[in-house]
């Protein structure tokens, strides 16, 4: 580890600072405090000199060297800003824009783009090319997500990079070679992968971009909003981005004890409530009606009881908590659905650094995507992985052997030895399997809903009172004939068979204010990014206002309703 | 799914079993099996001549590497061929000396004479056309080509107008051109 080796002097552009022996010069002028600019590098992977924009000038060298590549020795002398120095990389953008479009006014990077920043800052001004630049194929759709435009891309292997390091499935390679050489998949194919969206984020130019995004937005008119990801239990840290306040586009924030920076597809494009009929008013026997009218009936009917109310796994806290009142005053039965609920002990940091992960018949690359990425990282660092069951398992490629059962695993690892600590165990049977194992790291059955590690307590609904308050928004199963449903969601009720008695309209996630506790029970405030519409309210404030139909007296967690209102 | 589960669910292969007897003994060979993707390459290449998509994916999955990276050293390597290749091969070579001494022009001539573009086949599947990414030591007789593996050098004058000739011959293009 870096950290262990003995610190050594460097002078970056007269700056002195102490780095540990074998720091990355590049990293060791961040700490002094001096931009390098970079376009290959990023130090969430292996450099590869592969832009050479980080040309810096380094005293007894005789040519220029790159910064990303170089690792630091006692009393380095280094210029990044001197006349050779300046001159290299004046050069290498020259060179990098020989060929490169300049059509920045209708490229979506714009604005965002470490090319025009490191050339507004770090490049010439002019160039000196009059041939013509090369013509190569645009916009082309290497999936049902991403856009490739061959002309702008610069071959820094940053997404070929993260799609073999960090996602492990090598989903883009390049193609060719030399001059000819291009990013793609094997022809006929797409670019198929779980965290292809990251590559868009990664990318220094406009060369692969969203098409979900694609001209929707300049990012100076953009409105940024730090939130929580609602797709799932790991509760990836996330930063909304809104023109008008009207949603466009979601990426990461950096939470290295959660998400790192990277975030999956689902989260990331299919999250966002974009392209889906909302419920907009609410709705008695299929007529608009409006909230006060409809928060009437539905007191009379839950009242006519008897009730069950159900809720989603991923509404927030402060509307369980409301739902948990109503339930209780009603004295109705309370249920979850589906029940993607679940709890473990110790946390994603600890996961992170296991030396032995197994997994229970528990796919995290399609449960939980990201933590697939985290346990990759702990494998990285030498951690072995363990998979019982017959099922999907995502991680195949970094698999160290795959069992039938758990005495199968625990007889075959454990003969000569115990297995290196820390262990974390994911699945069914993790508890049983941990204390057998004395397992220190991330152990249980983790939840795989957004706010499922709040559910873990409840039953799983039975949906079989006559009377059905359901919260949140789900593909909720088709109703006897005999029941009445109140239903509270976000998106326009689906099947017409299952028409509800009255509909309530919500704020999507993305929309309100609550909170979500992640799998390992972190509580993470989700904060409005975008306007909901005009009748929709947030899951709490709906049920704040249905137990107030129902004069019940607001629990004391209603008041911090009000306050994050 | 493992590399094994992988195998057995590409029931369809377009490759021999004892092709594919092979490539498994060959890849077994190394320490890490990524390392037997250009082997086996090579051995499904005897088979299919050339390597269309889906001999790329399957060698891929039976190495257990992705198919965009399998896809990637065929394309990065010549001699791995991504299309058919004619009974005639017309390989003109275009690196520095050659190109100082007009091999461009060679290949653009070839080019219309047989109405195709470099790394293409005549519709009749006689003669394809390559440029070749690598000296062949022939350059004090540039500009020179190479046709199934024999040399035509010096090619301007009357040599390049006896070749033209030939290579139309070949082609079944005579007299077809002025
Ligand atoms: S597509 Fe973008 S990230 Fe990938 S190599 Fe090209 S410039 Fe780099
Ligand atoms: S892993 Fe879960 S929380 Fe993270 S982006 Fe994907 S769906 Fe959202
Ligand atoms: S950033 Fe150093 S070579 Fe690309
Ligand atoms: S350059 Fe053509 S043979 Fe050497």
């Amino acid at each position: 580890m870096a950290e262990a080796l003995p610190p050594v002097t460097v002078i970056i552009d007269g700056q002195e600072v102490r780095v540990p022996k074998g720091t990355l010069l590049i990293e060791a002028a961040k700490k002094a405090g001096v931009e390098i600019p970079v376009f290959c590098y990023h130090p969430k992977m292996k450099p590869v000199g592969a832009c050479r924009m980080c040309l810096v000038d380094i005293q007894k060298m005789p040519r220029l060297q790159t910064a990303c590549t170089t690792p630091v020795s006692e009393g380095m002398i280094v210029h990044t800003r001197n006349d050779r120095a300046t001159a290299g990389q004046k050069a290498v953008l020259e060179l990098m824009l020989a060929n490169h479009p300049l059509d920045c006014p209708i490229c979506d990077k714009g604005g965002e783009c470490p090319l025009q920043d490191n050339t507004f800052k770090f490049g010439l001004g002019v160039s000196r090319f009059t041939e013509p630049k090369r013509k190569l194929a645009k916009a082309i759709p290497l999936s049902e997500r991403i856009v490739l435009d061959r002309e702008r891309c610069i071959m820094c292997y940053r997404c070929v990079r993260f799609q073999d390091e960090i996602a492990g499935d090598q989903a883009l390679a390049a193609m060719d070679r030399a001059g000819t050489s291009q990013i793609g998949v094997l022809d006929g194919e797409t670019f198929d992968s779980p965290f292809s969206g990251n590559t868009i984020d990664l990318c220094p130019v406009g060369a692969l971009l969203s098409r979900q995004y694609r001209f929707r937005a300049r990012p100076w008119d953009l409105q940024r909003t730090p939130s929580i990801c609602a797709g799932c239990a790991v509760g990836c840290n996330v930063e909304l981005h809104a023109r008008d306040r009207a949603l466009q586009r979601m990426v990461p924030r950096e939470n290295m004890a959660i998400n790192n920076e990277w975030l999956c597809d689902f989260g990331r494009f299919d999250t966002l409530p974009l392209g889906i009929e909302r419920l907009r008013e609410p709705a008695v026997d299929g007529q608009p009606t409006s909230w006060a009218e409809a928060l009437e009936s539905a007191a009379e009917l839950l009242r006519s009881g008897p009730t069950e109310v159900i809720v989603s796994p991923s509404i927030t806290n402060e509307a369980l908590n409301a739902a948990t009142t109503i339930a209780r005053e009603l004295k109705a039965g309370l249920g979850v659905w589906p029940a993607t609920t679940g709890q473990v002990r110790r946390t994603i940091q600890d996961l992170v650094t296991s030396k032995t992960i197994i997994l229970l018949g528990l796919d995290v690359w399609r449960a939980l995507p990201v933590l697939a990425l985290r346990v990759r990282e702990a494998l990285k660092a030498g951690g072995k992985l363990y998979f019982v069951g017959a099922g999907a398992n995502g991680l195949w490629r970094d698999t160290s052997a795959t069992f039938a059962t758990v005495e199968e695993l625990v007889q075959a690892l454990t003969h000569d030895g115990a297995l290196p600590q820390p262990i974390s165990i994911l699945g069914w049977g993790a508890d049983a399997l941990g204390d057998e194992l004395a397992a220190e790291g991330m152990v249980g059955s983790p939840a795989t809903a957004a706010n499922g590690a709040a559910m873990t307590g409840l039953p799983k609904a039975t949906f079989e009172a006559p009377v059905q308050l359901l919260v949140g928004n789900e593909d909720w199963p088709l109703r006897s004939s005999a029941s009445a449903r109140i239903q509270l969601r976000w998106s326009a009720a689906g099947d017409a068979a299952d028409r509800p008695s009255i509909v309530l309209p919500l704020a999507h996630p993305y929309e309100q204010t609550g909170s979500l506790i992640n799998l390992e029970g972190t509580v993470q405030q989700l904060h409005p990014g975008a306007a909901a519409p005009a009748a929709a309210h947030p899951d709490w404030l709906a049920l704040a206002e249905l137990a107030e139909a129902l004069h019940i007296s607001a629990a004391p967690d209603m008041e911090t309703n009000a306050a994050l209102a | 799914m493992n590399v094994q589960d992988q195998e057995a669910a590409g029931s369809a292969s377009p490759l021999s079993a004892a092709v594919e007897e092979r490539i498994r003994a060959e890849v077994g060979r190394y320490p890490q099996r990524r390392t037997g993707l250009l082997p086996a390459l090579k051995i499904a290449q005897e088979e299919t001549h050339f390597l269309p998509p889906p001999v790329i994916a399957r060698v891929a999955d039976m190495v257990g590497v992705s198919h965009a990276s399998a896809n990637e050293l065929v394309t990065f390597y010549s001699m791995l061929r991504t299309k058919p290749l004619g009974t005639t091969v017309v390989e003109v070579c275009a690196q520095l000396p050659c190109a100082l001494r007009g091999a461009d022009e060679l290949l653009g001539l070839l080019a219309a004479a047989l109405e195709i573009e470099p790394g293409d086949t005549t519709p009749n599947g006689a003669v394809t056309l390559l440029r070749s990414h690598e000296c062949f030591g022939a350059c004090n007789r540039a500009p020179m080509c190479v046709v199934n593996d024999e040399y035509r050098e010096n090619l301007r004058g009357k040599a390049l107008e006896a070749f033209l000739a030939e290579v139309e011959t070949a082609a079944g293009l005579e007299g077809q051109t002025s």
